[in-house]
């Protein structure tokens, strides 16, 4: 029946018709915590697991996100042929969305690289100064797709940084915004290589 | 059962019948001695929830002492007195999107 319908012949693996909406959750943690699955059963890094000396932040109201990966690609180009082949380097992961909550000025200041809050009865305080360059976080983004099922899927990206420059607007007649936030998922050498950049996960019961 | 009439309406009381008196074991809690009560001053350890360095100025607890906990997790002894006030404390926003299974408080017991 293959060539009378088009479709080949042999083993197929075709997509489920399970499609998802929405941001997922984003939490962040400063990387010296050890993640929740280092690793788990099957050899797989990811989660967060909060503790008293590192505490998981959450980004609350956030819109426009998108996750993308920057690669490098070169061809290896013969003039007589064209291209034979290309050469693909993954050079980080990139998270990039528009902040709409803006406090508490402890879970900002992460996302500005601003310095360390204090607050003194009911005033924060923070300031805003030389970036720390060694400042790293793994950033967690859990996105349930079935609510009554709880099938969920996750990416764990494992040694990240807040990256570029940061714009607040302050527009009339509208809520204030953080727009330009971006973080860069850079290569975490404890990692095994397939897992260097980012895990992801996927729970579904009825589907797998 | 007994009855009885209370302005029309009917209190009714269970009769107990079965006497035995459930056992209870108690251990013995050791009690600081005086002295050791005045060195300590009652002091209890709380530990901060907060994300950041967190300084409660004297004014704001009946102790009036200041305390300065540096950063999330970090342990300090409190005088008993301040203990409830500060246990108490809360964010006055709710959390949003999300993570309102999460109680905004400050400190916990340690």
């Amino acid at each position: 029946m293959g060539l009378a319908t088009g479709t080949p012949l042999g083993d197929i693996t075709q997509q489920d018709e399970i499609y998802l909406e929405g941001a997922p959750y984003i939490y962040y943690q400063d990387y010296e915590a050890p993640e929740l699955n280092i690793p788990d059963a099957s050899d797989f890094y990811w989660g967060l697991t909060g503790s008293s000396l590192y505490p998981i932040y959450q980004l609350a109201c956030y819109e426009d996100v998108s996750f993308g990966s920057d690669i490098t690609v070169n061809t290896i180009r013969c003039d007589n042929i064209g291209d034979k082949d290309v050469i693909q380097k993954l050079n980080h992961l990139e998270v990039s969305l528009t902040l709409s909550s803006l406090f508490p000025l402890s879970v900002l200041r992460h996302v500005l690289r601003a310095g360390e809050v204090t607050l003194l009865d009911e005033v924060e305080k923070m300031g805003i100064g030389a970036i720390n360059n060694n400042q790293y976080y793994h950033v967690y983004m859990p996105k349930v797709y079935d609510d009554v099922a709880l099938d969920w899927v996750g990416i764990t990206i494992h040694r990240a940084k807040f990256v570029d420059a940061w714009t607040i607007q302050m527009p009339s007649g509208d809520k204030w915004t953080v727009t330009g936030i971006t973080i860069w998922g850079m290569a975490d050498e404890s990692m095994p290589s397939d897992q260097q950049f980012a895990t992801v996960i996927r729970r579904d019961p009825s589907a797998l | 059962m007994t009855a009885k009439n209370n302005g029309g309406l009917k209190e009714v009381k269970p009769k107990i019948t079965d006497k035995t008196t459930p056992r209870v074991t108690r251990k013995a809690i050791p009690r600081p001695s005086a002295a050791t009560i005045r060195i300590l001053g009652y002091r209890i350890e709380l530990r901060s929830l907060w994300p950041g360095r967190l300084i409660i100025s004297g004014h704001t607890v009946p102790s009036g002492k200041r305390y300065e906990f540096p950063s999330y997790g970090f342990v300090l002894p409190v005088e008993a007195e301040d203990v409830d006030g500060l246990l108490s404390r809360r964010r006055g926003t709710r959390p949003c999107c999300g993570a309102s299974a999460v109680e905004q408080k400050y400190f916990e017991l340690a």
